[in-house]
């Protein structure tokens, strides 16, 4: 009984999307170590573990947002853009003696507000979601541009420096002498999201909102409630991110999380969340990022030729693309 | 006579003639702000309608010009392809890596350049038909791998390129303004203009686009059209490029990605009225919608506001196109409703 019962769960697991993705997270662990061993160096250690977690943190934010998205068929181009106005609005808050507590919370807070705004143009006028946040991004990044010059003598747009002790905390701290107070930010607010989208009415409602909308609005599921909701979370994630670069940091800058965006959502295709919605979850967009940063930093560790390093990351995509189509081939076999 | 009065009325409804009033109010304010108009002055001495400023207009389309047909095309028909500036790149540094190590002719590098991209083009359809990968994803990760290779070509430095011929391409001016480049891009875009409202080919690729099941099932080769459009855009991209490095002199290892012409040009073909999810739309309100993201972008720096606010207006540009559109659909379908009752 028990032993059926492992062998169903072990054949589950090989049905899912996640499946590959570990084997290749594994494959990639290994020849690492053993690239880096051959070259002198060391990959297999607590510091890589450490570096590749501590760079996914603002990746991380942005994935909650963009990936419960994506699971309900929307997407959000303006993330990491609302994030990096919210670090600068934050940034020039503390500089004008605004307390640090206050000053988050009104980062925080701008990014929920355009979320909000985001939520509204898609809703209400029912625009496409990808190039509305596209123009939205810009229309954004051109605002912060002016934020950051407001007082300047020359009004012109730079990064915003400033030093707070508590706040630089906050951001560079370590818990457990090894992992920083955002990661452990970070993986408890990953963590209830991702049971709040594979556990409850809400997940189920977004999934069914990405795979069929019209028939989840005859279910009577109030989607646009829900789109709002989800916009609302992405700008706030944003948000968060964006006060915590500043945090980290100690500036406001013009050019925070810009990368963050993108590895975020090749993380969470690569983690199975299907382009359209309705498919995956917040768990294997988690692998799909740390197989990136594990690769980006195996890539420093074993001391790759950047032209290299670029090329094997867009071969990684590919191979994964590769894996998941061999999955489906030997299922629609049986 | 009467055909002809009705292609225009269906102009006159569509996005396109919309983008033109705008495109036009555009050049008016710009011309009366920045020449001597109103001080009683000719429009053309200085300000938007100078020479100077023309010209560097012209120039700056060149990129997602190019990009504009082949990606237009691609969505129309329901693909994507975000690899393009990436292809870009790759090809143009292939293309002056040979000049300087071969003792080739321009003109057959030029045209081995062209051959390379529709190999992509032809890998991308591969990818996308048989293994089934998502055309979003699967371009964004070639898009590294070209990079990659590009840098690798030029060992991330300027290559530069002395053909006389090759460089006389971009020196080429019609009316001593308008660059020959230019021009072969918007013939481009009319060349697909025709196909995709007056063939059979164009029609299927609106039928792809549309419904692919249904319009395997009514007989069209959607795998071979996929395939062709594939490969046009990205050989249309490699001729925008190479005009690109004729213009430049050099080929760059950063240039073409970094300053985003895909993205450019994909807003422009969606704000020209195709849909993202494929099947409606043409290539003229895409071109308008290019014209005009370029002219306000060219108009605010002439009347000299602080760069940002260029970045600001073209997000702002978009989501107001939208908003006109929804308007539209709204009224249209208010007037339904008022005729049914």
């Amino acid at each position: 009984m028990t032993k059926s019962k492992s062998g169903g769960f072990f054949k589950e697991l090989l049905q899912k999307k996640v499946f590959p993705l570990i084997i290749l997270l594994i494959v990639e662990i290994v020849v690492f170590s053993l690239w880096a061993s051959g070259i002198g160096s060391k990959f297999f250690a607590i510091t890589t573990i450490r570096n590749i977690l501590n760079n996914m943190v603002f990746a991380a934010f942005l994935t909650i947002g963009a990936g419960c998205l994506m699971l309900s068929g929307n997407m959000d181009l303006s993330a990491s853009t609302i994030g990096a106005m919210a670090g600068v609005v934050c940034a020039w808050s503390v500089t004008h003696s605004v307390p640090w507590y206050f000053a988050m919370l009104i980062g925080i807070i701008v990014g929920i507000l355009f979320g909000l705004l985001n939520a509204f143009i898609i809703t209400k006028f029912r625009f496409p979601s990808f190039i509305a946040t596209l123009g939205m991004s810009s229309v954004v990044r051109g605002l912060m541009y002016f934020a950051s010059s407001i007082g300047k003598e020359d009004a012109s747009a730079q990064n915003i420096n400033f030093t707070n002790d508590i706040m630089y905390d906050i951001g560079n701290k370590k818990l457990f002498s090894e992992f920083t107070i955002l990661l452990v930010i970070m993986l408890i607010i990953y963590i209830i999201f991702a049971i709040l989208v594979a556990r409850t009415k809400f997940g189920t409602k977004v999934k069914m909102l990405g795979g069929n909308p019209i028939a989840a609005n005859l279910a009577g599921i109030n989607s646009k409630g829900i789109i709002t909701l989800l916009y609302v979370i992405s700008g706030g994630m944003a948000g968060i991110a964006g006060t915590l670069f500043a945090c980290k940091m100690q500036q406001g800058s013009l050019q925070a999380l810009s990368t963050a965006q993108f590895t975020g959502l090749t993380g969470a295709i690569l983690g199975g969340i299907s382009f359209g919605g309705g498919e995956g979850g917040l768990g294997g967009a988690f692998v799909g990022m740390l197989i990136l940063n594990t690769f980006t930093v195996g890539m420093s560790v074993c001391n790759v030729n950047s032209n290299l390093a670029t090329i094997f990351n867009g071969l990684l995509l590919i191979i994964a693309l590769a894996l998941d189509f061999f999955r489906q081939a030997r299922r629609n076999k049986v | 006579m009467q055909k002809k009065s009705n292609a225009f009325k269906r102009f006159a409804s569509g996005t396109g003639f919309k983008l033109l009033i705008v495109l036009i109010i555009l050049i008016i304010i710009a011309v009366l702000i920045s020449s001597d108009v109103l001080k009683g002055g000719s429009p053309f001495g200085k300000g938007f309608f100078s020479s100077i400023n023309l010209r560097s207009l012209l120039y700056k389309l060149v990129l997602p010009l190019f990009m504009l047909s082949g990606l237009g095309m691609l969505l129309i028909s329901g693909n994507i392809d975000l690899s393009v500036a990436a292809q870009a790149t790759l090809c143009n540094a292939f293309f002056a890596v040979m000049m300087r190590d071969t003792n080739l002719p321009w003109w057959v590098v030029f045209i081995l350049g062209l051959v390379l991209a529709a190999v992509i083009g032809l890998l991308h359809s591969i990818m996308v038909l048989k293994l089934n990968f998502p055309a979003f994803i699967a371009t964004i990760g070639m898009s590294s791998v070209y990079t990659g290779i590009a840098g690798w070509l030029l060992n991330l430095t300027n290559v530069n390129v002395s053909d006389k011929a090759f460089l006389s391409i971009a020196k080429t001016t019609l009316f001593d303004l308008i660059p020959l480049t230019t021009l072969v891009g918007v013939l481009i875009v009319f060349i697909c203009q025709f196909v995709l409202s007056r063939t059979r080919f164009g029609r299927n690729c609106f039928a792809t686009g549309g419904n692919k099941f249904a319009s395997r099932l009514a007989g069209i080769n959607t795998n071979r059209i996929t395939t062709i459009l594939f490969m046009v855009c990205s050989v249309i991209t490699a001729l925008g490029g190479l005009f690109y490095v004729s213009q430049t002199k050099k080929a760059d290892p950063t240039a073409v990605t970094s300053s985003a012409p895909n993205m450019t040009a994909l807003s422009a073909v969606m704000l020209g009225g195709v849909a993202f999810s494929g099947g409606t739309g043409g290539m003229v309100g895409p071109l308008i919608a290019l014209l005009v993201m370029q002219v306000l972008d060219n108009v605010l720096t002439v009347i000299g506001v602080k760069p940002y606010w260029n970045t600001f207006a073209v997000g702002a540009l978009l989501i107001l196109a939208l908003i006109m559109d929804y308007l539209a659909a709204e009224k249209r379908r208010k007037a339904l409703l008022a005729a049914v009752q």
